[in-house]
């Protein structure tokens, strides 16, 4: 037999070794695949909080943006109405979720006793509330969006321009603001309705910081308790407050971008929905409008 | 269900496509490892490494080729690899000390048992480039680069395997 034909014999008879293996090779196999299955699990989870967690920083970043965008959008059409607009019919129920107020409405106001109601009440601050999750990934994901927030909104913001008196033209009336400075992390301010010498209404806002945020809280007799609005946005001639857990108003908006006025705007989620009484209290200083109520007022020198 | 919808099946992880993959094939596969390693323990490892590697980076199979060659080469890959771990190679002396043997005539037919055993009779280095030159179909560079050894070697390797394979077929003959 030559070299050709011994080549050929093996090359023909490959099959021969041809044999199934044993079953526990196939057993063997499966665990294996099994382990692999949950370790690439790991793995995909793993990146995919990474690449999530950097996702939502970008979005995070990128949302606010065009939020502001589009809120100066929004804003921007309504400055242009604003002087010729009536006030239109705002939708209104009888739900009796908040709680009806005493509100005096007429009488010249006592000013000692609402300032002492006032530091008492100020305590009241809304409160995050994230839901417990087992899982790293949320973790991750809110640390980061925590770290990216710091790092967009430090916490010393100056509001010194909302320092002092403001003035704001109500039918037959004024409407007055007065902020004024009581530490470098509070500012109070408060409001009057003034018709023919007679202060016949009063609210009291406050600005302060907590930690690394700065929270706007509204106190007045239409609510049963102050509420706290968070910032969620900051720029010098547009602020954004927020709380996700009041109807109206859901958003607080300070908007500067004309000089000498300030807007402060107040946004519901979805329709406008007030009891009597809160309307009541919202059509004081404000106009009140399909979906927002808007205050403008005027440095007053 | 062709085959090229188990493959993508396979990709997936759907575990009823790898069995139908692994049952195919691993007959001839243990086969193959069979040629190269020759213990049984040995050979049923190699096959179980080599079918997890075809299982799990069935990503890497393009489509382009045969579906068996791909897994074939993974296969002879792993093969070499248990080899190389065991040091089993020793590669005889160099083409200058080959000696020219007599052509001997055999019985034309050879029996299956007898193909592999007279296989299995080979020292590790000859039975490794036969299989890789002969049955893989490889050339010499490629199994030069592949063992990490000269061409020269690999050529003289092939020559003293077929001389080693005729005087056990004589012999046998001779015996029988």
């Amino acid at each position: 037999m030559n070299e050709k034909d011994i080549f050929k014999v093996f090359q023909a008879n490959e099959q021969v070794w041809d044999e199934t293996p044993n079953e526990r090779a196939w057993q063997r196999l499966e665990q294996r695949l099994d382990r692999h299955r949950r370790e690439a699990r790991v793995v995909r989870f793993r990146r995919l909080a990474v690449a999530a967690s950097l996702l939502l920083v970008l979005g995070a970043v990128s949302v606010m943006a065009l939020q502001s965008q589009q809120e100066r959008a929004r804003f921007a059409a309504l400055e242009e109405t604003y002087q010729t607009s009536d006030l239109e019919e705002v939708y209104v129920t009888d739900a009796t979720d908040f709680q009806p107020i005493q509100y005096a409405k007429a009488g010249v106001i006592d000013e000692g006793s609402p300032t002492r109601r006032l530091v008492a009440a100020m305590n009241y601050f809304y409160v995050d509330e994230v839901e417990e999750s087992s899982q790293d990934m949320m973790k991750i994901l809110s640390d980061t969006l925590h770290n990216v927030a710091k790092s967009i909104l430090p916490a010393k913001r100056d509001f010194t321009w909302l320092l002092g008196d403001w003035v704001g033209k109500i039918a037959d009336g004024k409407s007055i603001e007065q902020w004024e400075q009581v530490s470098e992390d509070v500012y109070d301010g408060t409001g009057f309705l003034v018709k023919n010498a007679d202060t016949l209404f009063m609210e009291q806002m406050r600005l302060q910081r907590k930690g690394e945020s700065w929270y706007y809280i509204l106190q007045s007799d239409a609510y049963a308790q102050p509420v706290a609005y968070k910032m969620s946005y900051y720029s010098p001639d547009f602020i954004v407050f927020e709380n996700p857990k009041i109807q109206f108003p859901n958003q607080v908006v300070f908007d500067r971008r004309m000089d000498t006025v300030c807007s402060t705007v107040f946004l519901p989620k979805g329709k406008i929905q007030l009891s009597t009484a809160q309307l009541d209290f919202w059509i004081q200083r404000n106009v009140l409008l399909q979906d927002k109520a808007v205050r403008n007022l005027w440095k007053s020198i | 269900m062709t085959e090229h919808q188990i493959i993508a099946a396979c990709r997936r992880g759907d575990r009823k496509a790898q069995k139908w993959i692994y049952e195919r094939y691993s007959p001839k596969m243990f086969g193959v490892c069979k040629r190269y390693v020759r213990k049984q323990e040995d050979a049923e490892d190699v096959l179980v490494n080599a079918m997890f590697k075809v299982l799990t980076k069935i990503d890497s199979y393009g489509g382009k080729g045969s579906f068996e060659g791909w897994i074939r080469r993974i296969v002879v890959n792993e093969a070499l690899m248990l080899l190389r771990k065991r040091k089993d190679f020793q590669y005889a002396a160099s083409l200058d000390e080959v000696q020219i043997a007599d052509t001997v005539d055999v019985v034309e037919e050879l029996k299956a048992q007898d193909i592999i055993k007279l296989l299995e009779k080979l020292p590790v280095g000859y039975r490794t480039v036969f299989n890789l030159y002969v049955i893989e179909g490889f050339k010499h560079r490629e199994i030069a680069e592949q063992l990490g050894i000269s061409i020269n070697t690999s050529k003289s390797q092939l020559i003293l395997a077929k001389k080693r394979l005729q005087k056990l077929i004589t012999e046998q003959n001779l015996m029988g």
